[in-house]
């Protein structure tokens, strides 16, 4: 082991790594995160639109306006989708063997 | 890592240890935690053409030598698991919203920087590019107009600066998960920085563009400080899961596979 991996592992031991990441876990799961507050603004609203509006710039609607549930409705068509390919790569990625030689790509 | 040489070779995990199963479980719980949806992008209209339009010839460079390679480079061909997987990881990330208690928003990571490890900044690029596209088109998230200021954010910068950590630390012997999460926190933050910059340079007048991008910057520092630390976690335990199912992957930018 180097030197700087060594002094990397000081810094980074496993458990000050893992027991903050934890922590952030718990503080971000969603049943903390609704008592806490209960409107949710993004912050395209918070922020980008507050800015933007000040500037005279307000947000148009999108080419397709979804509105209702519709917009649930794409979202999870979306995540569905996005889940699928994600997952039939990923069985593909894993699932197949290496030959053992290296191609770099750049 | 204790690893054995399989029937065909293959090099395989046989025991994942704790710290990589933890990560894992939470990059996971992460991802799928419940929230609203809102969008977090530079929203539709909201970029005077003359400005929509030079983001858009920033980012076409991009953009375009990402899709040249993508058609001229033949080891593309073997890499399209691992190619199709980021698309749909970059997609789903960068519009997944985060609620956020410290500023009871909600905002979404980027995915890039782990898109760049894995597969090259040159193809993130092109896959935020889609990713945002779809968004744009289908879920309200985003714009058309504003999708060459997205790309150029989220897509040039978040890819390139995330890269640039990551091959930086491990250039030095970093650990690659502390690698990986540094490139994760450095990619979301400069993606909101290079956002910042988009709306105050389009937003205010000439003598007025510093302070509304401090003033725009610090407005997103309640909601990202917090979110780009679990966007490096999220970097950090896929690239680490990942490393533990085919460590060959991060001896190449792209792996080669058996046809």
């Amino acid at each position: 082991m180097s030197t700087s991996q060594k002094i990397f592992g000081r810094l980074f031991p496993k458990r000050r790594v893992v027991l903050p990441f934890l922590l952030l876990f718990l503080l971000f799961s969603s049943g903390i995160a609704h008592a806490a507050e209960e409107k949710w603004p993004g912050v395209d609203e918070a922020v980008v639109g507050k800015y933007a509006e000040e500037h005279g710039r307000p947000a148009k609607p999108s080419l397709l306006e979804l509105e209702g549930d519709t917009l649930l409705f794409a979202f999870l068509v979306a995540g569905a989708a996005g889940g699928f390919v994600l997952g039939y790569y990923y069985r593909e990625f894993i699932s197949r063997p290496c030959a053992g030689s290296r191609t770099d790509a750049r | 890592m204790r690893i054995r040489k399989g029937m065909a070779g293959i090099a395989r995990p046989t025991i994942m240890n704790k710290k990589s199963t933890v990560l894992a479980v939470a990059a996971l719980g992460a991802l799928l935690m419940p929230s609203q949806a809102h969008a977090m992008h530079i929203t539709e209209g909201i970029l005077p053409f003359g400005w929509a339009s030079l983001w858009f010839v920033v980012a076409a460079p991009f953009v375009g030598f990402g899709l040249y390679k993508l058609k001229r480079d033949k080891s593309v061909v073997s890499a399209k698991p691992l190619l199709g997987m980021m698309g749909a990881a970059v997609f789903i990330i960068s519009c997944m919203p985060i609620p956020v208690p410290t500023a009871g928003t909600c905002s979404h990571p980027a995915g890039t920087a782990m898109a760049a490890i894995l597969i090259g900044p040159v193809y993130s690029v092109v896959a935020a590019a889609v990713a945002l596209l779809l968004q744009a088109l289908f879920l309200a998230h985003g714009g058309l107009t504003t999708w060459g200021a997205n790309v150029f954010s989220m897509g040039v910068v978040g890819s390139f600066a995330g890269y640039a950590v990551y091959k930086g630390l491990t250039g030095l012997n970093a650990p690659l998960v502390v690698a990986a999460f540094f490139a994760g926190v450095i990619g979301d933050w400069a993606t909101y920085t290079a956002t910042s910059f988009a709306l105050a340079s389009a937003l205010a007048g000439p003598g007025d563009a510093l302070s509304l991008f401090y003033t725009i910057m610090l407005a997103f520092v309640p909601t990202q400080l917090p979110l780009g630390i679990v966007e490096g976690f999220i970097t950090a335990g896929a690239v680490k899961f990942l490393h533990s199912r085919r460590p060959e992957l991060f001896g190449a930018r792209i792996p080669a596979t058996a046809e």
